[in-house]
């Protein structure tokens, strides 16, 4: 698979500032300083729950937390405790039964325009092929068939997949159908991109090459990101900001900044000193976190 | 090469099975010629081979013979349609509703394991001995089993994808177009198959029980008068015209499934 986007040389990150700290419980005060940023995405006191065989049952409460514009936000928590409710919170696919969820300073009530969702399973249309997959939004959007394709075609070179514009779903390997999803969201340019652990299926050389490049695509338009993971060091890897939720019913644990410098060569950077310090530090809050769900099962 | 040696052995698998058949059906024609012409007993009531052809082509050239295949056509092709729309406009009005959906599902359930072939009488007593009565009873299956096929279809919608389609911005009419249609035409079609054969099966046995034209007319009068060929011969132009029409939605499908795997 060609990675045309990826820079290659050096890693680049240093570290300006060792800036990791843990604000226990609701993490409000993260997002605040001075930096007059316009507020992305706000969840207030959220709460959501589901009617299962056993009454209800609790996934997530009490969560708060605020994205600024063009803030990459990673978030991760052990399995089960919330993640993907989360980003179907913040997409408008459901509603808390508590709280409230902001998105460009509008409470969200339903499927937003200029939000776009990355999937864990794969979601592409199988009887489409690639391009048609990628320029199917914009026309949904009102675009011509002509400009569409033209769109698309730009975008499936920019994500390395230039050969494949005809190729079925069904034809093309996992990692292919992730850049395809991802051309077809980015297309449009979302101001809030959300992905529910996009990589996690991928092995891990590929998962690596397609972190670097989504760095760069979301380096193009800056996009408020949410990024759901379960894997610390691609959690901490892209983010400038990282949230640890603690085990079912899922809260926001702490809230940690990372002040890595970008760009940055994920490949090189998991040797970098500062990268490790914030690793053990986040690790130790998430450990305890990880065992509590371990023996939830 | 291993898989010139595999295609070789495919090949010859596939002559095999073919001497298999033509083997199996000479046999079995050999069985039946020698069957009928054991005694007169025998001739009457399996006929032969050799008279069912003859028959055949006495009524290839009997404009009455057309007429009665023509009544079995008309019936079961109009039927068919009758019964394709009324499931379409039945499907367009529960798929859009969950909770129509849900309140009817063990009614469509019941319905669907009734042994509806056994309501044949029920409509020669309501609509006599008509044409009319022939498709209503055609209809009535033919919608249930294409209602039926086209829910299930529905209900196999990945969510997820209706859920990243309706994120990339799609309206109700898109979802429609680029998820429901295309994700429902391999239950349409298989059904649309299935109850072809059960068109041409209720417009004869509706004949059969009540009516004066059609191939179900002539093979219940030939029981009568003790004809095993012309039972059989009629049988067999059944037979052809289910598996032509069957033919034939398979090369109309066939392009429709460029995108899947196997
Ligand atoms: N639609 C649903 N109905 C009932 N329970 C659900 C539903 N979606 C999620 N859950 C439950 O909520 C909890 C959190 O799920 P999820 O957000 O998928 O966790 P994560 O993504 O962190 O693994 C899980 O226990 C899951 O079983
Ligand atoms: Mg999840």
């Amino acid at each position: 698979m060609s990675v045309n986007l990826s820079l290659g040389g050096p890693a680049q990150a240093s570290v300006t500032e060792q800036g990791e700290r843990a604000t226990t419980g609701q993490g409000q005060d993260s997002g605040k300083p001075a930096t007059s940023a316009a507020i992305a995405i706000r969840l207030t006191n959220v709460k959501r729950m589901f009617s299962g065989a056993r009454g209800k049952f609790t996934a997530i409460e009490n969560v708060s937390f605020e994205a600024r514009q063009g803030e990459f936000l990673t978030v991760v928590g052990p399995s089960g405790c919330g993640k993907s409710t989360l980003l179907t919170l913040i997409s408008g696919l459901s509603q808390p039964d508590q709280g409230t969820v902001e998105v460009l300073g509008k409470q969200v009530n339903g499927i937003q325009k200029d939000v776009g969702f990355i999937f864990q399973r794969d979601a592409l249309l199988p009887w489409r092929t690639a391009l048609q997959n990628v320029a199917l939004p914009l026309r949904f959007r009102g675009k011509s068939k002509h400009e569409a394709e033209e769109l698309a075609r730009s975008w499936l070179a920019r994500v390395g997949l230039k050969r494949f514009e005809a190729s079925y779903p069904h034809q093309l390997s996992g990692g292919m159908r992730k850049r395809v999803s991802i051309a077809a969201t980015l297309s449009y340019e979302p101001r809030v991109l959300l992905m529910d652990e996009p990589f996690s299926a991928l092995d891990v050389e590929t998962r690596t090459l397609m972190e670097n490049d989504l760095l760069h695509l979301w380096d193009v338009n800056k996009p408020t990101v949410v990024f759901i993971t379960h894997d610390l060091q691609e959690a901490i890897g892209l983010a400038d900001r990282v949230l640890v939720m603690t085990a079912s019913p899922g809260r926001i644990l702490g809230d940690y900044r990372v002040d890595l410098m970008r760009p940055r060569e994920l490949t090189e950077l998991r040797f970098d000193e500062k990268f490790v310090a914030i690793q053990h530090s986040i690790w130790e809050h998430l450990r305890a976190e990880v065992l509590r769900a371990y023996e939830q099962q | 090469m291993p898989e010139v040696v595999a295609s070789n052995a495919e090949r010859s698998r596939n002559i095999t099975v073919l001497a298999w058949r033509i083997g199996l059906t000479v046999g079995f024609l050999a069985a039946w010629q020698y069957m009928g012409s054991k005694s007169d007993f025998w001739k009457l009531i399996v006929s032969s081979p050799q008279q069912v052809i003859l028959k055949c082509f006495q009524w290839v050239q009997d404009p009455v013979w057309w007429g009665h295949v023509g009544t079995t056509l008309e019936e079961a092709i109009l039927g068919y349609l009758l019964g394709v729309v009324v499931a379409l406009v039945l499907v367009a009005i529960l798929a859009p509703s969950p909770w129509i959906s849900r309140f009817m599902s063990p009614f469509l359930a019941a319905m669907n394991a009734l042994p509806k072939i056994a309501l044949a009488p029920l409509f020669i007593f309501w609509f006599g001995t008509t044409l009319q009565s022939k498709v209503y009873f055609v209809a009535s299956l033919i919608s249930f089993i294409v209602l039926y096929g086209v829910l299930t279809g529905i209900r196999t919608i990945d969510p997820i994808m209706l859920a990243n389609t309706r994120l990339h911005g799609a309206s109700k009419w898109d979802l429609v177009l680029h998820v429901y249609i295309p994700a429902i035409i391999t239950w349409l079609f298989s059904s649309l198959r299935l109850s072809w054969a059960w068109a041409l099966l209720a417009a004869v046995v509706g004949e059969y029980l009540g009516s004066i034209k059609g191939l179900g007319f002539l093979i219940a009068s030939a029981e009568q008068s003790l004809q095993a060929d012309i039972v059989i011969a009629g049988i067999l132009v059944v037979a052809i015209a289910a598996v032509a029409f069957d033919r034939l939605l398979v090369y109309v499908e066939r392009p429709m499934n460029k995108w899947r795997a196997f």
